[in-house]
């Protein structure tokens, strides 16, 4: 029967493999050094790649910089152009035709049965409203007609121009017999704006 | 005495050169690899500021070169538009226009005086536009206060033609009372305060911002189309020196009602 018989000493064994400790040692630390200067390499290449590219970019810029300059004169005029176009959308967004305003105020108006002695037109979009009616039924018709949304004879879009109605007070005057009024009449100022 | 060369052989390569490796490790850790990896990330942010700043001024070429093939187009919609919202006051030609669209809707003119609002002069208020802040446009105003006799038809018509009118007018307020000194039946006794912008444009060529403006955008010319409807207003210097004599200047102060 045939048996294995190591007959190299223990010392001879210790120093082997401290030695092949110390090779892979000397193959890692040779490893990391390529490793790093592998990374170096690649740092230094990026580094003058991007350093590279931002000059070319450089170049670029100040072509087109200079073929700008050249252009003064266009730019300016586009930039008055679009200030001064700037500047009429916002005026433009933000009237309010109170030509329409009028012209449905009076479609709301009961035929000679009421009439509107003095009107002022306040910031707060409001209407303030005097006059006379031949009755107490006109002027209510008057009222509702202006608080009425769906008005038969409103403007596409305008039937709800006049949001709210305030039957200030209504007398009746002995001389003329006719039931004088003052209402407050709040208006939708978009819908003067959108057309 | 002999010496061992592959002693001094092992010892070179298994002791030194690790020793060495590592020194140089190290070396190029402290003089390559640190300053470059600070160096990187700025350089980085600097290429793609050249990037995008190279791409602007691409962009904004092109479009001044589209503009330069327009140039005629551009000064023709410029002046255009500076007929609805004029550079200065030019209160005479304001009063004569006002005065002649009170005339043209059948009005008699009892008051017309004028004056300056410069509160919003100078004064601008961010608006966002395309994720940019840009200055909001202020204006100065001439306020002319407009006393008149007329007819409710008469000023209907007077508002809708001044709203048609080329150069801006805006209605601030109204008032009217049926006139008890007339006589005449249905006739009102009219207050408008009107306002009228005037914004003065010098612009300048700042190379590196960019150009938003489309001259062919639809919205812009959707706006030209409507200015091109309005009426415009042209009085000869022999029209403006006849203006009517009720126009006083009230300069500095807001007209009472």
């Amino acid at each position: 029967m045939l048996k294995n018989i190591d007959l190299i000493p223990e010392e001879e064994r210790q120093e082997q493999v401290r030695k092949s400790a110390v090779k892979v040692g000397t193959i890692l630390a040779v490893f990391i050094l390529l490793v790093v200067l592998g990374f170096a390499a690649y740092l230094i290449y990026s580094s003058t790649q991007f350093k590279s590219e931002t000059a070319s970019l450089e170049t670029d810029i100040v072509k087109s910089r200079t073929a700008i300059k050249e252009l003064s004169a266009i730019e300016i005029s586009a930039r008055n152009l679009d200030a001064r176009y700037q500047a009429l959308k916002l005026l433009f967004e933000n009237r309010r035709y109170y030509s329409i305003l009028l012209t449905e105020l009076e479609k709301r108006l009961p035929a000679s049965s009421v009439v509107i002695e003095s009107l002022t037109l306040n910031v707060d979009n409001t209407v303030n409203v005097s006059g006379a009616g031949a009755d107490y039924l006109a002027i209510a018709k008057f009222a509702k007609n202006l608080s009425d949304s769906s008005f038969s004879g409103a403007q596409e879009k305008l039937g709800a121009l006049f949001t709210n109605v305030t039957l200030n007070s209504v007398n009746l005057d002995q001389q003329t017999s006719q039931a004088k009024f003052f209402i407050i009449v709040e208006f939708d100022p978009k819908l003067l704006r959108l057309l | 005495m002999s010496i061992n060369t592959a002693t001094i052989k092992d010892t070179i390569i298994n002791f030194l050169v690790p020793l060495v490796a590592l020194g140089v490790c190290v070396l190029v850790g402290f003089v390559v690899i640190w300053p470059y990896m600070s160096a990187l990330p700025s350089l980085r942010e600097e290429l793609q500021q050249k990037r995008d700043l190279a791409e602007q001024l691409s962009d904004k070429l092109a479009k001044l070169n589209t503009l330069a093939d327009f140039k005629g187009t551009v000064g023709e919609d410029e002046e255009l538009i500076t007929k609805v919202l004029v550079s200065d006051a030019a209160v005479p030609e304001l009063l004569t226009q006002i005065d002649t669209i009170g005339k043209e809707a059948g009005l008699q003119v009892t008051k017309l005086s004028y004056s300056f609002d410069e509160s919003a002069a100078g004064k601008t208020a961010p608006a966002a536009k395309d994720g940019k802040v840009e200055e909001a446009p202020a204006y100065d105003y001439v306020i002319v206060t407009y006393g008149t006799l007329g007819t409710y038809a008469q000023l209907k018509t007077f508002l809708s033609v001044l709203e048609g009118s080329a150069r801006f007018v805006d209605a601030e307020s109204l008032r009217y009372s049926l006139s008890a000194e007339s006589g005449e039946k249905n006739q009102l006794d009219i207050t408008l305060v009107l306002k009228s912008p005037f914004r003065s444009v010098e612009s300048s060529a700042v190379t590196d911002d960019p150009i938003l403006f489309d001259i062919a955008s639809e919205e812009f010319l959707g706006l030209l189309n409507g200015v091109k409807k309005l009426k415009l207003y042209e009085f000869s210097p022999d029209a403006i020196l006849s203006l009517p004599k009720e126009a006083t200047e009230a300069s500095g102060s807001t007209p009472a009602d």
